[in-house]
C-alpha cells in the first residue's frame, strides 16, 4: 500500500517528467543493441573505406560495378512483379470472399489459409513448388500427360526469374488478402447502395467511389509487397542455389565469405537495400494515412 | 410472371467472377499442398507409404533441431513477452509522447530484413567489443561462444518477431480498457508487479497467445539468420537435407505446413478474428 | 391520388417473417411516417420501396407503374441513409451532383442544380469540402440535398436524426419538414421516434412486429389510439385492471370505486379489461360531471416542464402528468388525493 503510494507521489501528474521514460528503457536499449548498432554499423561501415577513413568510395564502386547493379535491378523487377500481380489478384481475391457474393463460410476459410500460406515462406515452399511444377513436379507430369504440353520444352523454369515469381506469390497473394478484406469491410454497404439509389450501375460505383476509395490501401498494400519481396532470401536461396542473383542472394554471399575482397562495398549493397526499404515504407505510411481518413 | 422476374433478378446476382478468382485461388494454394503430400508419400517404389515420414522423423539430427528451434522459439517469446508487454502498457499508461517512436522502432524489422540484420549482428557481434577509442575490451565476440551465438540468434528472431508481437499487445491492451483496471488495481493497493502479473497479463492472454503462436511459426521456419550463425536449427537442417535426399524433405515440409497450419489455427480459435501475417523469409 | 401504392407486401428473410401483409396509398406530396419500435419491419419495408430487398409477395406500384422487381437505380427514388453514407471520397458537391453525373446530364446543369441544392440547405460556401470536415447535422443535409438533386419520385428517409444530437434533431426535422412542403415531394420516413413522427407527418402507419397496427393523422393515432399497442407506444398510456359493472352504460370498477367510461362493446376486453386514460388527462381535485377517484401519493417526480405524480388508488397505481409552474401547490407522498378526468378521456381495452 505504502509502495503505491509513494509511486504516485513521486510521479506528479501536472509534468510526467523524464522519469517516466526509464521505464522504457529495457524496450530502448534491446532496440539500440540489437537493431540500431547492427544497422549502424552497416551504415558506418559503408562510408569507411579500408584505411578507416570516411568516404564515400564504395558508393561509386556499388555504382560501377554491373553485377551489382544488374542484382539490384533484379531484386526490384522481381519484387515489382510480384507486388503488382500478387496485388491484383490478391485484391481479386479478397473481394471476391468480402463484397463479392461468395458464400459466408468460405471467408474465414480464406482467411486462415492466408495466415498459414503466408507463413509457409522459405525452404518448405522452395520443396513444395519443385514438387509440384518442377521437373518431375505433379502439375509438370499432369500437363505432360493430359494436354500434352510439356512446359519445359516451351522455355518454362522454375529455377528462373518466372518460377521465383510464381513461387513469391504463394506469400504475395495471402498478404494481400489479409490486408485488403478488413480495407474492403470498411467500405460500407450504404456507400453502395447509396450509389445505386442515386442511378449508378455496379461499374459507375466501382470506378467513382469503391476503387477511389480504396486505391491508398491497394497501392499501399502493394508496396508493402515489394518490400517483402525485395527483403526475401531463405526462399530464393532454397529454390534457385543462388544461381539468380538477386540482391539478397549477393549479400548472403559476400557475408559468407567475402567474395568481394572489399567489406566495405559488402556494407554499401546492404546499405542500398536499406534505402531501398526505407523509401517504400515510407510510401506505404503516407498512403495508410490517407486511407484512415476516409474510413473510419 | 413473378417467378421469372425473381429467377432473373437472382441470376444476375449470380456471383460469376467471384467463384472464378476464389477457384483459381484455391488451385494455386492447394497444388503445391498437395503435390508435396503426394510426393512425399511416394518414397516407397509404387506404393503409398509413410516411408518417407519414418525416415524423416528417425533421423536424430531431425530431433536434435526440432527441438533446438522449439526452445529457441519459447525463449524468444518469454523474452519478447518480457520485453514488449510492460513497455506497451507503460506507453499506454504514461507515455503516450513515445508512442510513435516506439511504433517506428517495431517498423524497423521490416526495413532491415533479416538477411541484413544478420549481416549487421555479425559486422559488430563478430568482433569483439571495446571501449571506444580504446582498447579495453568490453565483451567478447559474441560468436565464438555456442552461448554468445545463441543469445545472437534469439536477440535477432526477437527482432524479427517484434512488430506482430507488438501489434498484437498494443491491440489487445486496447481492447481491454487497461487504464481503468489499472486504476481500479491501484485503488485496492497492488503494487506495479502485482498489477502486471495479476491483472495485465492475465486479461491480455489471447493476445498473447496469438503473438506466440505467431512467433513460435517465424522462428520453427526461420532459415536466414540461424544459418549464417551456424546454429543447429530446424530451417537450416531441412535446407541441408533437401540437399542429399528428395522423399523426406518432402515429408518435412508437408510436416511443417501441418505444424504452421495448426499453429494459425489456434491463433484463429484464440483471436476468433482476422489472421495474423509474417510476411517473407 | 394515389401516388405509392404497397399492396400485401410480405417479406420474410429464411422463412422468419419480418413484415407481413402490408398495405398502404400514398398520395402525391403526402408526408408519411412509419413509427415502431425496433424489428417492426419499417426499415426492412422502406428497403423494399428503394428497391434494396424484394417482397416475397405483394406488389408496389409507384404512379401506377409496377415497380415491386425493378432495379434499384432505376426507381428514381431518392433515399437518405441513417448513417449519411456520403462518399467520403469526393466534394459535397460532388456528392451532391453525383446523381446527375451518372445520369450524363452536361456539367453546367449539374452546377446549377448543385448551387440550387446547396442553397436549399443553407451550406452555399461548402461545395469543396468533404464529408469529413462537416459535423453530423451538416453532412445529413448533405445527404438529403443529394437524395433531392436528381428529382426524385419519392423521398425516403431511413431513420434520418438517430445519429445526431437532441437539439439539432429538433431543427433538422423541421428543415427537412419545410423542405419536403415547399418542393411538395412525397415523402416516406421511417422513425422510432415518436415525438419526431407526429409532429412533421401528414399520417402516421404505426408498426408493430411486422404489421401494421394503425395508420392515421398524428391526432387521430394519438388521440384515437385503435389497439394497446398504438396506445402504448405512442405516448404515455396508464392501464388499470378494472371490474366492469354495466356494459351498455360503461360503468367499471377500480378497486371499490367506480369510474364511467364510454359504452363497451362485447368484444372488448373480455378476459382482463384494463382502462385505459393518459397521464395528461387527469387533474388535481374534484370536479363535477367528470369521474373522480380517491387515491394516496406514491412518489412524485420531476421532469422539468412536467411533474409526474404516481398515485396508488385502491392498490393500482396511476400516472398523472401536470404542467410545471413556479407556484405549483403539489401534494406530498403518503398524501391522500383526489383526481379527476373526463369521461371521453378514458377508454376500455
Amino acid at each position: 500500500m505504502t509502495a503505491a503510494a509513494s509511486a504516485t507521489q513521486i510521479v506528479k501528474p501536472r509534468q510526467p517528467g523524464f522519469i517516466v521514460w526509464l521505464g522504457l528503457i529495457p524496450f530502448f536499449l534491446f532496440a539500440v543493441l540489437f537493431l540500431f548498432l547492427p544497422s549502424a554499423s552497416l551504415f558506418i561501415g559503408s562510408l569507411t573505406d579500408n584505411a578507416g577513413h570516411f568516404s564515400l568510395v564504395h558508393f561509386y564502386e556499388l555504382f560501377a560495378a554491373p553485377d551489382i547493379l544488374n542484382a539490384y535491378w533484379l531484386s526490384i523487377s522481381i519484387s515489382a512483379v510480384t507486388a503488382i500481380g500478387g496485388g491484383i489478384f490478391g485484391f481479386l481475391l479478397a473481394y471476391s470472399v468480402t463484397v463479392g457474393g461468395l458464400p459466408k463460410a468460405l471467408r474465414p476459410a480464406l482467411i486462415t489459409f492466408s495466415g498459414v500460406a503466408s507463413n509457409f515462406a522459405g525452404v518448405p515452399l522452395a520443396f513444395a513448388f519443385v514438387a509440384t511444377v518442377g521437373r518431375t513436379g505433379l502439375v509438370t507430369a499432369l500437363l505432360k500427360s493430359v494436354f500434352g504440353i510439356n512446359i519445359y520444352n516451351s522455355g518454362f523454369n522454375l529455377y528462373s526469374f518466372a518460377g521465383l515469381s510464381v513461387t513469391y506469390m504463394y506469400f504475395q497473394f495471402p498478404l494481400m488478402v489479409l490486408i485488403m478484406a478488413p480495407a474492403l469491410d470498411g467500405l460500407r454497404r450504404e456507400w453502395r447502395e447509396a450509389a445505386e439509389n442515386l442511378g449508378a450501375n455496379s461499374t459507375q460505383y466501382w470506378w467513382k467511389v469503391g476503387l477511389p476509395i480504396l486505391l491508398p490501401s491497394i497501392l499501399g498494400t502493394m508496396i508493402l509487397l515489394f518490400g517483402n519481396a525485395f527483403g526475401a532470401y531463405a526462399t530464393a536461396y532454397a529454390l534457385t542455389g543462388g544461381a539468380l542473383p538477386i540482391i539478397t542472394i549477393q549479400i548472403g554471399a559476400e557475408i559468407r565469405g567475402d567474395v568481394l575482397h572489399n567489406v566495405g562495398l559488402g556494407y554499401a549493397m546492404a546499405f542500398g537495400m536499406v534505402i531501398i526499404m526505407a523509401i517504400s515504407l515510407i510510401g506505404y505510411s503516407m498512403l495508410q494515412r490517407m486511407t484512415e481518413r476516409w474510413i473510419r | 410472371m413473378k417467378r421469372a422476374f425473381n429467377l432473373r433478378y437472382s441470376l444476375r446476382r449470380f456471383p460469376f467472377w467471384s467463384w472464378l478468382w476464389f477457384i483459381l485461388g484455391a488451385l494455386y494454394f492447394i497444388l503445391p499442398l498437395y503435390a508435396t503430400l503426394d510426393f512425399s508419400l511416394r518414397m516407397k517404389r509404387g506404393v503409398i507409404s509413410l516411408q518417407a515420414y519414418s525416415s524423416a522423423f528417425s533421423d536424430p539430427q531431425f530431433f536434435q533441431t526440432f527441438l533446438f528451434s522449439n526452445l529457441m522459439a519459447l525463449a524468444t517469446i518469454f523474452i519478447s513477452l518480457v520485453l514488449i508487454v510492460p513497455t506497451c502498457y507503460w506507453i499506454r499508461l504514461r507515455v503516450p509522447a513515445a508512442r510513435r517512436i516506439v511504433e517506428f522502432i517495431t517498423l524497423m524489422p521490416f526495413v532491415i530484413p533479416a538477411i541484413i540484420l544478420v549481416f549487421g549482428l555479425i559486422a559488430i557481434y563478430g568482433a569483439p567489443i571495446n571501449i571506444p577509442f580504446t582498447s579495453i575490451n568490453l565483451l567478447a565476440p559474441l560468436t565464438e561462444s555456442d552461448l554468445g551465438t545463441n543469445l545472437l540468434l534469439a536477440a535477432g528472431y526477437i527482432v524479427l518477431a517484434m512488430p506482430y508481437m507488438y501489434r498484437a499487445v498494443d491491440t489487445g491492451l486496447q481492447a481491454m480498457n487497461m487504464r481503468a483496471l489499472t486504476e481500479a488495481a491501484q485503488s485496492l493497493g497492488a503494487n506495479w508487479f502485482t498489477i502486471m502479473i495479476r491483472v495485465i497479463f492475465p486479461n491480455l492472454r489471447s493476445a498473447l497467445l496469438s503473438g506466440a503462436l505467431l512467433t513460435f511459426a517465424i522462428v520453427v521456419g526461420e532459415v536466414t539468420i540461424s544459418s549464417f550463425l551456424n546454429r543447429p536449427a530446424f530451417g537450416p537442417y531441412l535446407w541441408l537435407l533437401g540437399q542429399h535426399r528428395s522423399y523426406e524433405p518432402a515429408a518435412l515440409a508437408f510436416f511443417s505446413f501441418l505444424l504452421t497450419w495448426a499453429a494459425m489455427g489456434l491463433i484463429q480459435l484464440v483471436s476468433g478474428g482476422q489472421g495474423q501475417v509474417s510476411g517473407a523469409h | 391520388m394515389t401516388y405509392l401504392s404497397i399492396s400485401n407486401v410480405s417479406k420474410a428473410f429464411s422463412n422468419t417473417p419480418v413484415v407481413s401483409d402490408f398495405n398502404l396509398e400514398v398520395d402525391k406530396g403526402e408526408f408519411v411516417s412509419f413509427l415502431g419500435p425496433s424489428g417492426c419491419g419499417k426499415t426492412t419495408t422502406l428497403r423494399m420501396i428503394a428497391g434494396f430487398e424484394l417482397p416475397t409477395s405483394g406488389v408496389i406500384r409507384l404512379e401506377n407503374e409496377d415497380i415491386t422487381y425493378k432495379a434499384p437505380n432505376q426507381r428514381n427514388v431518392g433515399m437518405v441513409f441513417q448513417s449519411y453514407a456520403l462518399f467520403p471520397n469526393l466534394t459535397l458537391a460532388q456528392n451532391i451532383g453525383f446523381g446527375l453525373d451518372v445520369r450524363k446530364t452536361p456539367k453546367d446543369m449539374i452546377q446549377v442544380r448543385v448551387n440550387e441544392m446547396l442553397a436549399l440547405i443553407h451550406l452555399e460556401e461548402f461545395g469543396k469540402r468533404y464529408p469529413h470536415q462537416l459535423s453530423g447535422g451538416q453532412q445529413q443535409r448533405v445527404a438529403l440535398a443529394r437524395a433531392l438533386a436528381i428529382r426524385p419520385r419519392v423521398l425516403l428517409l431511413d431513420e434520418p436524426l438517430s445519429a445526431l444530437d437532441a437539439k439539432i434533431r429538433v431543427e433538422l426535422r423541421s428543415e427537412i419538414r419545410n423542405i419536403q412542403q415547399k418542393l411538395g415531394i412525397t415523402t416516406i420516413y421511417v422513425t422510432h421516434d415518436q415525438e419526431e413522427a407526429l409532429s412533421i407527418s401528414d399520417r402516421v402507419v404505426v408498426m408493430g412486429l411486422g404489421h401494421i397496427e394503425q395508420v392515421g393523422t398524428p391526432n387521430e393515432i394519438y388521440n384515437y389510439p385503435k389497439t394497446e399497442f398504438v396506445a402504448s407506444f405512442v405516448g404515455q398510456l396508464n392501464l388499470v385492471p378494472v371490474a366492469v359493472l354495466n356494459a351498455s352504460q360503461g360503468l367499471v370498477r377500480i378497486g371499490s370505486q367506480t369510474v364511467q367510461t364510454q359504452q363497451i362493446s362485447e368484444k372488448v376486453g373480455s378476459d382482463h379489461p384494463s382502462l385505459a386514460v393518459r397521464p395528461e388527462e387527469l387533474h388535481l381535485g374534484h370536479a363535477e360531471d367528470a369521474n373522480n377517484l380517491h387515491g394516496k401519493v406514491d412518489t412524485i417526480t420531476y421532469l422539468g416542464a412536467i411533474v409526474r405524480i404516481r398515485l396508488d388508488i385502491d392498490g393500482h397505481f396511476v400516472s398523472m402528468d401536470l404542467f410545471n409552474e413556479r407556484k405549483l401547490a403539489l401534494p406530498k407522498v403518503g398524501e391522500p388525493i383526489e383526481i379527476h378526468f373526463p369521461v371521453h378521456a378514458c377508454w376500455l381495452l
